[in-house]
């Protein structure tokens, strides 16, 4: 045995059995030895997608994924795809490829100093030197990703030691279960006094969530209270979007109302949360007259932003389990819970504005309420992105996939090609945008290679929409670089590859392309042809406090494709 | 000096740490310091059997108790604490 069938051997002792890569020269001995193992391996067109492919399987089961890279420019092409986990704290192992360990040093042919490189964008990262450092290294690099708050690790491993002789040499077996980091009972005393005593709590609840496996403790402390939620995009799902109690996501995209009741909070109760500046917009100015219980795994996260009252360092679902347990009596809500659903119902969105060109938000919210309950979205990166995430009906968490921290374009189409192999039995939806999908579309060759049934809802404005949408609000309109009009005809380029395809045009024509999409067997895309002027709405300016949100009413913006 | 950090407002901080003696566990420490937006005042390093003991002082208008907890993040960190000032004279 060899330093690469080690490694490999390691893998399986990992449990690991599908990895995502791409061969070259430093990493041919793991090659080698990925032809005698049962882990399946699949080939992606670039690098990053293989880094996004392994994110969709650890987004959706929770699982750490593992991409696989030679040295040098497959190394930084895993980069993107690293600094996204590490964002969005996704636990993945990255392997690499490393020239021989004597040419280290010596700007070698395809070397890189990928620790060097990826240092402050993942937890941890290791280079074996000898192979009795891999049994050890590959067992730390799998646990430092997936305990604690989650996050990529890297191993970057000389070409030398992989073909080095191992014999004798054992893979550590993980242990069976990882200890929850159980909450203080003074922390939980403190935060569930302050609950009590509330009159207008809101829980602001986040991708922390969804990380921990943590919603039904999230329903069930929601059940104990009563208390409403907001979610973050990465919390999207916490609680379903068709509960009463669900205010919408909060934030710069959010809706009116969650953005009004956290601005009119006296209580914030923020779980597995970090008061991101997308979600705060002016920090002086957020939920100014809120008292902040903050639940949170990771210590470096309590205070970073905004000072808790009660701080709870801890796994969040131990945390919510207790506070469920013994919350008892709080104070009367009852007021304002009637102004929030008076709100609710003031600001409701508009699904049916007039006219006949296909409006996105209704064909997302359509598309979300046929599709079956354990159905899985991934996002690409723009104004698609905040459409899902503002008209999705999510059931739970690990349904929604989107690049929240980093907001990497891209991210999209390979992600869904990771959930859909991780969860063969789901329906596995990508949204995209005419910008996004151009910047991993090779991937649609891997769509085709595996014959992976994602289907593909292309939002075609023919422009960067997002950027698009800033220039015109906040750069006196002044459009810079964001015409895409002359890309190809996605449908016909999708077809090349080996896609069912379709165009849309009109808003008439969205059921025929959701039972399409919903019915076809293989990978499809979708082509919608919608207006290039199209804002997301509501929006809060940069540095804006959130209750002063932009609008516009859909009608105002229809014009014809 | 303190042992609580001030929440705003430039000040310096004095950390005594303790870490493996590895050839990435330096560069893990200072990046992070460099991340946060500290700037280093000056350090002082020595080995102590399979360990480094290092003593850094740094400057920041941040709360330098997240500084510290990220530290405490690091794998290769065993120990680690921490005096608040206001700012140091040497400085």
């Amino acid at each position: 045995m060899n330093g690469a069938q080690l490694l490999v051997k390691c893998l399986e002792a990992e449990g690991v059995q599908h990895v995502w890569g791409y061969p070259g020269g430093a990493i041919m001995p793991v090659y080698d030895a990925l032809l005698e193992t049962p882990i399946r391996h699949y080939l992606c067109r670039h690098e990053q997608g293989a880094g996004f492919a392994a994110q969709g399987l650890a987004r959706t089961t929770g699982k750490v994924g593992v991409c696989i890279a030679t040295s040098g420019p497959g190394a930084t092409n895993l980069v993107t795809a690293i600094a996204d986990a590490m964002m969005d704290s996704v636990p993945m192992v990255a392997i690499t490829g490393q020239v021989p360990s004597p040419l280290i040093g010596t700007d070698a042919f395809q070397e890189t100093d990928v620790i060097g490189v990826t240092m402050p964008i993942v937890k941890h990262s290791r280079q074996p030197r000898s192979t009795a450092d891999i049994p050890r290294m590959v067992r730390e690099a799998f646990q430092v990703a997936a305990e604690g708050r989650p996050g990529p690790t890297l191993i970057d491993l000389p070409k030398d030691v992989q073909i080095a002789s191992a014999d004798g040499i054992e893979p550590i077996a993980p242990p069976h279960q990882i200890e929850l980091t159980a909450p203080d009972e003074r922390e939980i005393a403190s935060a569930i006094d302050m609950m009590r005593r509330a009159e207008r709590p809101v829980i602001y609840a986040g991708g922390g969530v969804r990380i921990a496996g943590a919603w039904d403790a999230l329903r069930r402390m929601v059940e104990a209270t009563g208390f409403p939620v907001v979610h973050t995009l990465q919390g999207l799902g916490g609680l379903p979007s068709t509960d009463p109690r669900f205010l919408g996501m909060l934030g710069m995209h959010g809706s009116k109302t969650a953005n009004l009741a956290v601005q009119g909070s006296d209580l914030l109760v923020a779980v597995g949360a970090r008061f991101d500046d997308r979600v705060t917009g002016k920090l002086d100015a957020f939920a100014p007259g809120a008292s902040i219980v903050h639940m949170d795994i990771d210590a470096a996260e309590l205070g970073k932003l905004r000072r808790p009252q009660a701080p709870v360092c801890a796994d969040v679902r131990p945390a919510m389990e207790a506070v469920a347990n013994r919350f008892g009596e709080g104070a009367d809500t009852s007021a304002w819970m009637a102004k929030l659903s008076a709100w609710r119902d003031a600001h409701a969105w508009p699904y049916d504005p007039p006219f006949d060109a296909i409006y996105a938000p209704r064909l997302l919210r359509d598309l979300s309420l046929r599709a079956p309950d354990d159905h899985i979205v991934c996002c690409d990166v723009g104004q698609h992105q905040m459409w899902v995430a503002q008209h999705w009906s999510f059931r739970h968490p690990r349904q929604h996939l989107t690049s929240g921290g980093l907001g990497t374009m891209g991210f999209g189409l390979p992600a869904a090609i990771g959930a859909k192999i991780a969860n063969p039995d789901s329906t596995v939806i990508c949204v995209s945008g005419d910008g996004s999908i151009m910047m991993n579309i090779q991937e649609l060759a891997t769509l085709n290679r595996y014959g992976i049934g994602v289907k593909i809802l292309l939002l075609d404005n023919g422009a960067l929409g997002m950027v698009r949408q800033w220039q015109q609000l906040f750069f006196d309109g002044r459009e810079s670089e964001i015409d895409l009009s002359d890309n190809p005809d996605f449908a016909e380029l999708a077809r090349v590859f080996g896609l069912e395809t379709m165009t849309i045009d009109r808003a008439d024509e969205c059921d025929r392309a959701i039972d399409a999409m919903l019915n076809s067997d293989g990978p499809m895309l979708v082509r919608a042809r919608i207006d290039r002027h199209a804002n997301v709405w509501p929006l809060v300016p940069p540095n804006t406090a959130n209750e002063d949100m932009m609008d516009e009413a859909p009608q105002s913006v229809a014009q014809t494709v | 000096m303190t042992t609580m950090a001030p929440e705003t407002g430039m000040s310096d901080t004095i950390i005594d740490l303790s870490i493996e003696d590895n050839a990435t566990a330096m560069c893990r420490l200072l990046g992070a310091v460099r991340r946060r937006d500290f700037e280093i005042l000056h350090f002082e390093g020595r080995a102590d059997g399979g360990l480094m003991r290092v003593r850094i002082t740094v400057r920041g208008k941040r709360c330098a108790r997240h500084l510290t907890r990220q530290i405490q993040r690091l794998i290769d960190v065993r120990s680690v604490s921490a005096e608040y000032h206001a700012t140091l004279a040497f400085a």
